[in-house]
């Protein structure tokens, strides 16, 4: 893990950085059923960006990588919505 | 059976040396899963015990609410408040009413407001409140999330208040089987009832109807069966992913897929969030 984290410390710290900022806006915003909704759909969007953007910074990303991304993205928010969204 | 677990959970030669499960369509079937599951937990909760095969039912008494929330006051150094027959009945009143005419709100859809049960009880006060919480397992769990909200918590501590009304009912609300509770709260006034500004004195109440709470089936909330499925996704993706990533370094071999890490370190934020997730909802 470190090994691949010192690989492409600046992607990881992007995604570190939009992982914490979901964090810190799910426990200091309004907790509105329409913000934790809007909350759990962008951080679905932001992680499927940041995988196209680092496989096509580094020249991997092929068809079967972005549905990766997309069903990756899809999971989380679904798992988290079904759990905090009534 | 173990060629297709090892198919299923390992990176081998069949699977191109990536866990069939962390392909996209692994990834299709496990948000199947979590739907058809959610499915399944929101409609086989029973009606009644003997209807459906999973029972439901929250470990939520009056008397723990009352208690809890006389211990809250007590930490704060105010008095406690005392169980009012009238405020139970209007607690009760409206927990049926939220049931029957199915809405989640302090008003009703055809404008009904707290203070109307509280009148028709006969209660009259010079200030009143409510709290509502549903979906919670227990009377900690609850009590804590009230005490969390500043609204809630600002009820709960009102030095004003003196009596307490509590409500707890089993039913199904907007087709989730869940646990109502209602706290109303009040201060008597002998001349004339008058309704306190909502924004001022807003606590909402559980009256607790005791014969409805309790049956002798395992205490399973939907949330908790929802929340345990999630679990189970997240921690088993987590243990393939990294275990992916130490036999594929191991096998020295060479994929373009999506990066292990990244998805772990996604679905650590997951599990944090199913972690601290209270359950029920407050109102």
């Amino acid at each position: 893990m470190i090994r691949e984290f010192t690989k492409h410390p600046g992607d990881y710290i992007a995604l570190l950085s939009v992982l914490g900022g979901f964090v810190f806006a799910y426990f200091w915003l309004e907790q509105s059923l329409v913000i934790k909704q809007g909350l759990f759909a962008g951080l679905g969007c932001a992680y499927f960006a940041w995988g196209l953007m680092h496989h096509k910074l580094h020249h991997t990303l092929t068809a079967r990588v972005v549905l990766e991304y997309f069903f990756v993205s899809l999971l989380a928010t679904t798992l988290v919505m079904l759990v905090t969204v009534r | 059976m173990i060629s297709v677990l090892a198919h299923l959970f390992t990176p081998q030669h069949s699977n191109h040396q990536r866990p069939r499960i962390l392909h996209p369509e692994g990834f299709v079937v496990l948000i199947a899963i979590a739907l058809s599951a959610q499915v399944f937990i929101t409609r086989l909760v029973p009606v009644t015990p003997f209807e459906k095969i999973l029972g439901y039912s929250s470990s939520i008494t009056a008397s723990q609410v009352l208690e809890e929330t006389n211990n809250k006051r007590k930490n704060e150094g105010l008095p406690p408040l005392t169980l009012n027959e009238k405020l139970s009945n209007a607690a009760v009143a409206k927990a049926t009413y939220m049931f029957d005419h199915q809405y989640w709100s302090h008003t009703a859809p055809d404008g009904t407001t707290p203070w109307n049960f509280i009148q028709k009880s006969g209660y009259l006060y010079n200030i009143a409140g409510e709290n509502l919480a549903r979906d919670f397992g227990d009377t900690t769990s609850m009590i804590s999330a009230w005490m969390n909200s500043p609204t809630h918590r600002a009820n709960i501590l009102q030095k004003k208040y003196s009596d307490i009304g509590i409500a707890v009912l089993d039913g199904k609300l907007q087709g989730i089987e869940t646990t109502l509770v209602v706290q109303m709260f009040g201060s008597p006034s002998i001349v004339q009832a008058k309704t306190s500004d909502e924004g001022a004195t807003h606590t909402f109440s559980n009256a607790s109807v005791l014969a409805d709470v309790s049956t002798s089936l395992p205490m399973y909330s939907p949330h908790d069966l929802t929340r345990a499925v999630s679990f189970a996704i997240v921690l088993l993706l987590v243990y393939i992913l990294a275990y992916d990533m130490v036999v594929a370094r191991r096998k020295n071999v060479v994929r373009v897929v999506g990066k292990n890490l990244a998805h772990i370190l996604l679905f650590s934020v997951i599990f944090g969030i199913l972690l601290i997730s209270q359950g029920g909802s407050l109102l």
